[in-house]
């Protein structure tokens, strides 16, 4: 069975955990010791009465993840003989909860003896058609029938009969098919998920995002104008900042304080919307089946063409550096998909855990704010380069720093010179890219369904 | 597709929960918790669940509160992913809960048809198509244009359960959509129901309100602590249930 899996056991306490546990260890071991198994159950009976579904999960376990079939019977018999004399209530609950593979011909026999007890002769008739066929069973057959006709009003067993029915069914299947496993997650496939989900889903994204651009400034009255104002003000606001430190800046400052933040803006809205993602949409998850990737791509989207839009508030600076574009303007949507495939990676990854502890997105606030001051937004990547950093470090910075490349590769795009920081990091950029979206998505795609679970 | 008689086959479906146990947890028991696995707490939603829908058919699902039939559904309609066993699941399914599809609450309704039609998986055409039909369906022609977080419950399912009859699923999911209509949109929805069934859609119906289920289903699969206890007629599983 799935990894998960191997250590599931519901308890209460220390002592009772202890004791599942050596239960565990006993039974899957190879050397036979019923006694001990025995001696343990009946003292975790007396920690902790309601036994049955831990228990479950045990015999689970070795099934399933030990593939040590005898041993789980063994310890199913064990467990339903001591039931049978303490709990008789808890024991059919457990008969009937378990997994029908642990059931063997002496548990069976335990099983039947106990519904014949209780008067419920239909249920028994149907548990003894499931053991072997002999003198023995001939025998117990005509007892039951004998007992049947001695009563006026049978006691209504309908349920146990079609409980028993089922068993008895199940434990013949069990025998003849081999166990079919849970279609693990690929590799490979996981990898393809994101892109081919957007692509199928394409009309129900871009349906998406105008809804998202229509509500967004839905009720202000400057509209889309807020998207310009505030990396206006920010730029401003940094310019000020420079002038009063006198540190030293290029001559297109402006312009690339500028497309620092708006693509920054971006960068950071798909880091915290994203890890919210699955979180926030939480009421269609839960009704309708999608692909979760697609409200992580959504909200990418949005960002997208939010900072296309956006980028439009530099066209005066343009004018006023008198910049004519040239085909390097290519660089700025390559670098704006390289930050947003970034962004996207992480919130694939963040957005599953953000299901289950909510501090995530907080830890994404605190990270992107940090992360605001340790990458070129409002400064560029050759301040950087020719300031007091020693090369080494320099060098590592470049390599975990993938975003403050891009930056620079969009400011490029208009000011029209590459920092000098080598080729070899270029290609290291995406290489690091490359790696961590393949980890991100694996990620996703395997703990997904787990994830939903905790919504 | 068209060939197959169920359309809907669970074989041994068996589905772990974690606890939620919010609040009771303190930063203390977390750290702990991060060394000792065991304390992870999980229980059993369904427990070897096996089930087959014939095609066309309408089976009711009754059982207490919290005995597993929302989930059950939820598994049937591909949101949660059984942790052990078989499911075949044939054909496009919608599932149907109380509140709606899923809206987004800032967009009128005409988009919101757009909306969640799309995502439950019809084109843009076919949804200009039937767009009338659907609106004069909910009965909501007035308010079409209003937002829908000013709409009631009962309006929401109005609008979600017209949007997913509308979309001609293979197989339907609902889940206690009829406790919030009144009783005019209930009759209506009821009998479309019941023409949607002639045209082989198979159905699957959550629902306390025994007089509904009585009127619509074939066979009532009786649920508890996430077992079905029987799947008979629906005369003998309602006695039954009744009586406990």
């Amino acid at each position: 069975m799935n990894t998960r899996g191997q250590q599931r056991f519901a308890s209460k306490g220390n002592q009772a955990q202890r004791l599942i546990k050596r239960i565990y260890n006993l039974s899957k071991s190879n050397s036979h010791q019923p006694e001990k198994i025995s001696k343990a159950l009946l003292s975790l009976y007396q920690e902790d009465s309601r036994i049955s579904q831990s228990m479950i999960y045990t015999i689970e376990n070795l099934i399933y993840s030990k593939q040590n079939i005898l041993a789980a019977q063994s310890l199913f018999f064990q467990i339903v003989k001591l039931l049978s004399i303490k709990d008789e209530d808890q024991c059919f609950d457990f008969i009937y909860s378990c997994d029908p593979k642990a059931i063997n011909d002496e548990s069976l026999e335990i099983a039947f003896d106990l519904h014949f007890k209780n008067e419920y002769y239909l249920a028994s008739l149907i548990l003894l058609d499931g053991l072997e066929q002999n003198n023995e069973t001939m025998e117990k057959r005509k007892l039951i029938i004998q007992s049947m006709k001695g009563e006026e009003e049978q006691k209504v067993d309908i349920i146990f009969q079609n409980q028993a029915s089922l068993l008895i069914t199940k434990r013949i299947n069990a025998k003849k098919t081999n166990e079919t496993k849970p279609n693990s997650t690929n590799f490979l496939s996981s990898l393809i998920e994101t892109p081919f989900v957007s692509w199928k889903y394409r009309d129900q994204l871009s349906r998406m995002i105008r809804r998202d651009l229509s509500v967004k400034y839905q009720k202000s009255i400057l509209g889309w104008v807020w998207g310009i104002i505030e990396p206006l003000a920010l730029t401003i606001t940094f310019l000020f900042l420079f002038d009063i430190l006198s540190a030293t800046t290029s001559e297109y400052m402006p312009l690339n304080i500028m497309i620092g933040i708006i693509i920054w803006s971006g960068f950071g809205q798909i880091m915290l919307r994203g890890t919210k993602s699955l979180e926030s949409n939480s009421a269609i998850l839960q009704r309708v089946k999608l692909p979760r990737q697609i409200f992580l791509l959504n909200i990418a989207g949005t960002a997208i063409v939010t900072v296309s839009l956006n980028i439009l508030a530099i066209i005066p600076l343009l004018f006023y550096y008198q910049i004519v574009p040239t085909w390097r303007i290519i660089l700025f949507p390559i670098a704006l998909i390289l930050v947003a495939i970034y962004a996207i990676s992480v919130s694939l990854f963040t957005s599953t855990i953000q299901t289950k502890w909510r501090d995530v997105s907080h830890f994404v606030t605190v990270a992107i704010r940090i992360g605001f001051y340790f990458t070129p937004v409002f400064f560029t990547l050759e301040m950087l380069i020719n300031g007091r950093i020693p090369p080494e470090f320099l060098t590592v910075y470049l390599i975990l720093n993938p975003v403050a490349i891009y930056l620079s590769l969009a400011r490029s795009a208009f000011t029209n010179d590459f920092v000098d920081i080598g080729n070899e990091f270029y290609w290291i950029s995406v290489l690091h890219l490359f790696i961590l979206y393949c980890l991100c998505s694996f990620w996703f795609s395997k703990n997904e369904d787990k994830a939903v679970k905790y919504l | 597709m068209k060939g197959s008689k169920y359309p809907i086959i669970l074989d041994d479906v068996v589905l772990d929960f974690p606890f939620h146990n919010a609040g009771k947890t303190t930063i203390q028991k977390q750290f702990l918790s991060l060394f000792k696995r065991q304390n992870k707490k999980w229980f059993r939603a369904l427990s070897g669940i096996d089930l087959k829908v014939k095609k066309g058919s309408v089976v009711g699902i009754i059982g207490d509160n919290g005995a597993g039939k929302s989930t059950l559904l939820r598994v049937i309609g591909g949101i949660y992913k059984p942790d052990r066993g078989i499911i075949s699941i044939e054909g496009n399914v919608i599932l149907l809960a109380s509140l709606g599809l899923g809206f987004s609450n800032d967009l009128p309704g005409r988009d919101n048809i757009y909306l969640t039609g799309g995502l439950i998986g019809m084109t843009e055409s076919e949804i200009a198509q039937k767009e009338n039909e659907i609106i004069e369906f909910s009965g909501l022609k007035d308010f079409i244009d209003a937002p829908i977080r000013t709409y009631s419950s009962g309006m929401r399912a109005r609008l979600g359960f017209s949007i997913a009859c509308h979309s001609q699923p293979d197989i339907l999911l609902l889940d206690e959509v009829f406790s919030v209509g009144d009783y005019e949109f209930r009759r209506k929805s009821k009998q479309k129901i019941l023409e949607m069934v002639e045209g082989d859609t198979t159905v699957v119906v959550v629902s306390h309100n025994i007089g509904t289920l009585e009127e619509i289903c074939d066979r009532i699969v009786y649920i508890e602590n996430g077992k079905i206890l029987m799947s008979t007629s629906k005369k003998y599983a309602i006695e039954l249930y009744q009586r406990r």
